[in-house]
């Protein structure tokens, strides 16, 4: 089998992108090289300095979602739609919407609207034995969970103790009764003895993403790459190995680097059996500020991909006004 | 991880019999089942049907740290609900609780005393030195509370044992 590639794709920043990319703390390597991979640096670098906004996704296992939107609404809190099915943008709160009795009673649960296309993706359904390998905090868990009627059986896994004792806490406050949390690396689930019907992979990214909620990582480094595309290539690995033969991954990240993004699923596409296949028409249909998703990257700079990546997605800040996302659908073909 | 035995579940009901003697079992309605760790503290676990069957099959190396939810645990001889557990008794079960004003809530959220004018009814049986359920006004149970004096009595008759308010001061 063929490493999948560690190397970082480098764009030479120019002396003026170099100059603004130091003035506003970003490190002009990445910048340089978003401009060249979406376009339209100057949008996407104003959408990534915009402050985010705040959503929730309403969780039906607690509760009559129209009830809990009108407890909130009497308590003066205003939505809109978010683009995704269930999941809201909060356009006015009287107090935190972190801090409501609702919040407490696990009637709903603060996630991105980007962050809620996974468990669209993977179309999770009553009776599927699912593992959710990067499972912490638990919001794509607790949607899997809802989406399937509470009567999966999910295998959720996250390695830090702490982390996974977040997951643990936010899956009883929305009353998941069908999920399993292990505090062990996801390669432990190996050993349970089951094959799954279908693997959430939203794997450990450098988060470029996420930029706006974490200035951090504004100075992300190109080093960072090689050490987040090794781990997420073991875990595609590991999802190959749970799944049943047609069983379904979704593979997601919330970072905007294709070393992470299509070079990962075309590694899967060549490597590890998989197919790519469209999205689930939900996703499809999703709109965020008006603009259907934007397709996978057929070619990055001298590299070309399958043509059939156009089928994965990415939500991005500056047409979508989202968190950056990426996500793709593969299913396992041939035989155990 | 493993299915709570006959005993284990004999035991769990004479220790819930002051709410609800029959919570065990409504509980376990539609096919739920209650699981046990075997860690400290001992630690009980409500799981759906399709979850239960699954991990029968799994090789339990390493096993679960949770599964499904926490109902509860056991400190020495008595079984402690869980704020699930709690909340789980009070939509499947009548076990008897009293009903807060929104304040009330508020109050009992942050984890702080309960005095008779934020009550806003209370079912019969409740009696000091008991434990009560506390609700809103929606019926949904946000904690357990020990009744320190009778709940007609002026100033502070309940004292909090568990709050959903722990969900933002420690949760995760």
């Amino acid at each position: 089998m063929r490493p999948p590639v560690l190397e970082p794709v480098r764009v030479p920043p120019s002396p003026a992108l170099r100059r603004w990319s130091e003035a506003h703390g970003f490190s002009p390597e990445l910048v340089a090289r978003w401009g060249a991979f979406y376009g339209d640096l100057p949008k996407l670098l104003e959408a990534m300095r915009r402050p985010p906004g705040t959503y929730l996704r309403f969780n039906p296992l607690r509760g009559d979602p129209r009830e809990t939107h009108r407890r909130l609404e009497e308590k003066g809190f205003r939505f809109s739609d978010s683009g995704v099915p269930g999941t809201f943008r909060v356009d006015e709160a009287p107090f935190s919407a972190g801090a409501t009795e609702e919040y407490l009673m696990g009637r709903y649960y603060l996630q991105d609207p980007s962050s809620a296309l996974a468990p669209l993706a993977l179309e999770p359904k009553p009776g599927d034995v699912i593992a959710d390998l990067c499972a912490a905090p638990g919001g794509k868990t607790i949607a899997l969970a809802a989406m399937a009627q509470d009567r999966a059986a999910i295998f959720a896994y996250d390695a830090d103790p702490a982390r996974a004792r977040g997951l643990q806490s936010n899956l009883y406050r929305c009353g998941v009764t069908s999920a399993a949390v292990y505090a062990t690396p996801a390669q432990s689930a190996r050993r349970l003895g089951l094959t799954f019907d279908r693997v959430l992979l939203d794997a450990p990214c450098t988060g470029e993403g996420v930029v706006q909620r974490d200035p951090g990582r504004r100075r992300g480094q190109l080093g960072e790459y090689a050490s987040c595309a090794r781990e997420q290539a073991d875990l595609l690995t590991v999802a190959r190995d749970l799944l049943r033969p047609e069983g379904v991954l979704v593979y997601s990240t919330c970072t905007l680097a294709p070393e992470e993004n299509e070079f990962q699923v075309q590694h899967a596409i060549d490597e590890l059996g998989f197919e790519i296949e469209p999205l689930p028409r939900a996703v499809q249909n999703v709109r965020f500020s008006g603009q259907a998703l934007m397709p996978g990257l057929q070619r990055v700079i001298e590299r070309d991909l399958s043509p059939a990546m156009t089928k994965a997605a990415h939500a991005l800040p500056h047409p979508h006004g989202t968190m950056g996302f990426f996500l793709a659908r593969l299913r396992r073909v041939g035989r155990q | 991880m493993r299915r709570l035995s006959a005993a284990e579940e004999d035991r769990l009901r004479a220790t819930l019999e002051p709410l609800d003697r029959d919570a065990p079992a409504r509980w376990k309605a539609g096919g739920s089942e209650l699981w046990t760790d075997d860690a400290q503290p001992v630690k009980v676990f409500l799981l759906a049907p399709n979850l239960v069957k699954a991990l029968e099959g799994t090789v339990q190396d390493p096993a679960p740290t949770s599964a499904g939810i926490l109902v509860g645990h056991w400190e020495r001889n008595t079984f402690l609900p869980s704020l699930e557990g709690a909340y789980e008794l009070g939509r499947r079960s009548r076990a008897p609780r009293v009903r807060l004003k929104p304040k009330g809530v508020q109050l009992f959220l942050y984890g702080r005393d309960v005095l008779s004018e934020s009550i806003a009814s209370a079912d019969a049986g409740l009696h000091s030195g008991g434990l009560a359920l506390v609700a809103n006004l929606d019926g949904d149970v946000v904690g357990l509370a020990r009744i320190v004096a009778p709940l007609g009595a002026r100033g502070r008759v309940l004292e909090p044992i568990l709050d959903r308010g722990w969900y933002l001061r420690e949760g995760g």
